[in-house]
């Protein structure tokens, strides 16, 4: 008997594309929201969003059209063989690096703050060998384990926000406007790129069966990601006020050092710890998974896992290009635009010509 | 495959610690305190409070086990870090700063700037930005090799317990290095500490001074008992400290900010010229500020409402009259603190109320604010302080025993 196709639901996928837009705020890429929207940073978290969700919305809608389909699936119809090639290796170095980045300052931000002696060679090691082993399992395993992992998650970020709480004053979230409404406007496509992992559901949206109402719940995932960023940013900016507040490399996890309640009841960051590595685990994973999801679906793969391994070693090498911790900050910061405008907007461009292309036909 | 793949990726986060952060309890020394002063020869003098861990009473059945339970090390050093290295040549185990709880700074080092210093903890992954901090009047390094606290048997919660007393009495305001850091770099308000000081009436050194009047650590009326005390706030310009606040200017600075809990007033007593009488008293209210601008510069409104209780005299309450006549007393003894406050602080160009928070709110972008350059405008700041003072209740008598007249 053959062995049923995993599938999953729409609202599953949303909970776990939110889980990997929602990761980051345990990252310091948390910091190009505060420095694009100073006082206003929350105001810019949920703009970028929305504007997200805006780009998004039209992938998904064409994707309702293509049972069994994902964003790869839109590239072939709309740009060719060749197109989807040359989309897939593109996907694949972006996915490869970025997700290097984030594998390499989780490592530097663990040695920084907890394991001062621990090479980075294994911290890097260990968790890209916890995303390899993710990413060589299923899609339908990955997307119902971040559905799972995201109520811990955010029960986690919720303790650091409520336990830091009363550190801060709420004027420090003045002047309203931060910067001004034009360079609040002009830095939207920099935060924007915080989304950038609202590309993975649209990766992930082959094993959806049902596809009715699939737009609308890929659009929830950088809307619901925006109000856990603007939650998180408007407690950070009270706690660590700016501008000294930029210069903290993880805001969330020295917030979660302040988190105190009486002489029996502090050093809580160790479960904080756990949550931040784990959730890392699984968004390398997952970006690992997409990419060779893709590398597959262009190269006329069997099987995704061939391209797991070859991937993570890329990804590997990618982690240790930067020099130090504040290159590898800086590395995030300075790519985020290009990966940003060729995961979200690109695809919006795409899934509008293949909209025209499929035009007509029958879904 | 699900439940392996979430036991597999939560068993690997424990093995990030790996081999090398293993680090047993019994081979580390916590030092729970330091003091930090201007050095002689290095950059820093620190002395190192250790607590002698196999000497502390635990328990109602600790018994008595010996009168030590903490020993000072006392080093010079061009870094806090260094210091603690150069103490840790004393020791056979490793220092770690993972559960110290208080740092005092002298008054020296206060005073030229605590910018290097901040730099300094706040990088260091083992320092908690949650231990309090103190400024001390004089050498820190002295008041942690004087300060002794019989009844505490712990020194593990010294700085917790001494942060307790601050909440309780407000006799100096409960503020941990986290307060320090984030006010130091905060255009809108100046950081404030509280003051420890040494008393040299108790140490023999001089005579107590001749007052009971509102005082700064240091100057209490006491003979005997510890020679450190705690009592006043150190007010920051930024990074600097600048002056000191006395006890009931420090309940009128709390006040001002909104953070007085209850806390206790002696003032004249307005029926018997020459005596006190004291009060407890708490804020009903928040403040009420409001802020606004003039040709001159910015100027503050603020209303201050208080509810107090008393706790000494001699008067019959049942009187209205005299219990307005106190209601006045108390109130023009609250204002006079909180307009010696506003005068001292206004004069060093410090503002550890926070009224530059209560401006930025008015500018609609960070560099309309920073134009405004508030630190320019705080000696040039006006502020109008109406207060109310609500006495409710006079303890179990309300009036004096009756004495017997003869006819």
């Amino acid at each position: 008997m053959a062995k049923p196709k995993l599938a999953y639901g729409s609202r599953s996928l949303a909970a776990f594309g939110t889980l990997m837009v929602a990761v980051q705020v345990f990252h310091p890429a948390m910091l190009s929201i505060l420095q694009a929207g100073e006082t206003a940073a929350w105001l810019s978290a949920l703009l970028s969003a929305v504007l997200t969700a805006l780009l998004v919305w039209p992938v998904g809608k064409v994707l309702e059209r293509i049972p069994g389909g994902n964003v790869m699936d839109l590239v072939r119809i709309a740009l060719g063989d060749f197109g989807e090639i040359a989309a897939a290796l593109v996907l694949g170095a972006i996915i490869a690096h970025r997700g290097g980045i984030y594998l390499r300052e989780t490592s530097e931000m663990a040695t920084t703050a907890v394991f001062p002696h621990t090479p980075q060679t294994f911290g890097t090691t260990t968790i890209l060998l916890g995303a390899a082993y993710v990413a060589w399992g299923d899609g339908a395993s990955l997307v119902h384990h971040g559905r799972m992992v995201l109520f811990g998650f955010l029960c986690a970020v919720l303790l650091i926000l409520a336990g830091t709480f009363g550190w801060g004053e709420f004027r420090y979230l003045t002047p309203v406007l931060g910067p001004g409404l034009g360079k609040l406007l002009a830095g939207l496509p920099q935060v924007s790129s915080l989304y950038v992992a609202a590309l993975l559901p649209l990766l992930f949206a082959d094993g959806v069966e049902r596809r009715e109402g699939l737009a609308r719940w890929i659009s929830v995932v950088p809307l619901s990601g925006g109000i856990i960023f603007a939650a998180v940013v408007l407690v950070l900016l009270i706690v660590f006020p700016f501008p000294g507040g930029l210069n903290i490399g993880a805001p969330l996890h020295s917030a979660a050092r302040l988190v105190l309640g009486g002489r029996f009841f502090e050093r809580l960051e160790g479960f904080w710890l756990f949550a931040w590595v784990e959730t890392t685990i699984l968004l390398l994973g997952a970006m690992l998974m997409g990419a060779a999801t893709a590398f597959a679906k262009a190269f006329r793969m069997d099987r995704h896992r061939t391209a797991v391994l070859p991937l993570a070693a890329l990804m590997l090498t990618f982690a240790f290009f930067p020099h130090d911790q504040a290159e590898t900050i800086e590395a995030l910061h300075s790519s985020a635009f290009i990966a940003f405008v060729i995961m979200i907007p690109v695809p919006a461009v795409v899934a509008g010509i293949a909209y025209l292309r499929l035009r007509g036909r029958p879904s | 495959m699900k439940v392996r793949a979430v036991l597999v990726t939560l068993a690997l986060t424990f093995l990030l610690t790996g081999c090398w952060d293993r680090v047993e309890i019994e081979d580390q020394i916590f030092p729970i305190a330091i003091a930090v002063d201007k050095g002689v020869v290095h950059k820093y003098r620190m002395a190192v409070r250790i607590p002698m861990v196999g000497t502390i009473r635990t328990g109602m059945l600790g018994g008595e086990r010996s009168k030590t339970t903490s020993e000072i090390v006392t080093v010079e050093a061009e870094s806090v870090v260094q210091g603690i290295f150069t103490a840790n040549a004393t020791a056979t185990r490793r220092f770690t700063l993972r559960h110290l709880r208080g740092i005092a700074v002298g008054e020296d080092l206060a005073r030229e700037g605590l910018g290097d210093l901040y730099m300094e903890l706040s990088r260091n992954g083992e320092v908690r930005d949650t231990a309090a901090f103190f400024v001390v009047r004089g050498s820190a390094v002295e008041f942690l090799k004087l300060a002794r606290y019989p009844g505490e048997i712990n020194p593990g919660k010294l700085a917790e317990g001494l942060l307790l007393v601050e909440k309780h009495l407000h006799m100096s305001p409960p503020i941990r290095l986290q307060h320090m850091l984030n006010r130091s770099g905060l255009l809108g308000v100046d950081p404030f500490a509280p003051v420890f000081g040494i008393n040299r009436g108790v140490t023999g050194e001089s005579q107590p001074p001749g007052t009971t009047a509102s005082a700064i650590a240091g100057d209490l009326y006491r003979l005997d008992g510890n020679p450190a005390e705690l009592a006043g706030t150190g007010i920051f310009r930024d990074t600097r400290l600048v002056g000191y606040l006395t006890v009931d200017e420090t309940q009128a600075l709390l006040a001002l900010r909104g953070e007085m809990g209850k806390a206790y007033m002696t003032f004249p007593d307005p029926f018997r010229p020459g005596d006190k009488i004291q009060i407890r008293f708490h804020q009903e209210n928040k403040p009420k500020v409001r802020p606004s601008f003039n040709g001159q510069g910015p100027q503050v409104t603020i209303r201050l409402l208080f509810e107090g209780e008393v706790l000494s005299g001699t008067e019959n309450f049942w009187d209205p009259a005299v219990r307005r006549r106190l209601e006045e007393a108390a109130r023009h003894h609250m204002e006079q603190q909180v307009q010696s406050v506003l005068a001292k602080t206004i004069k060093w160009g410090a503002d550890p109320v926070g009224f530059g928070l209560r401006f930025r709110s008015r500018f609609a972008t960070w560099d309309d604010w920073s134009r405004y350059h508030w630190r320019t405008q705080v000696p040039k700041l006006k502020v109008t302080v109406t207060s109310e003072m609500r006495i409710r209740r006079f303890g179990l008598t309300l009036a004096p025993l009756q004495q017997k007249q003869e006819k």
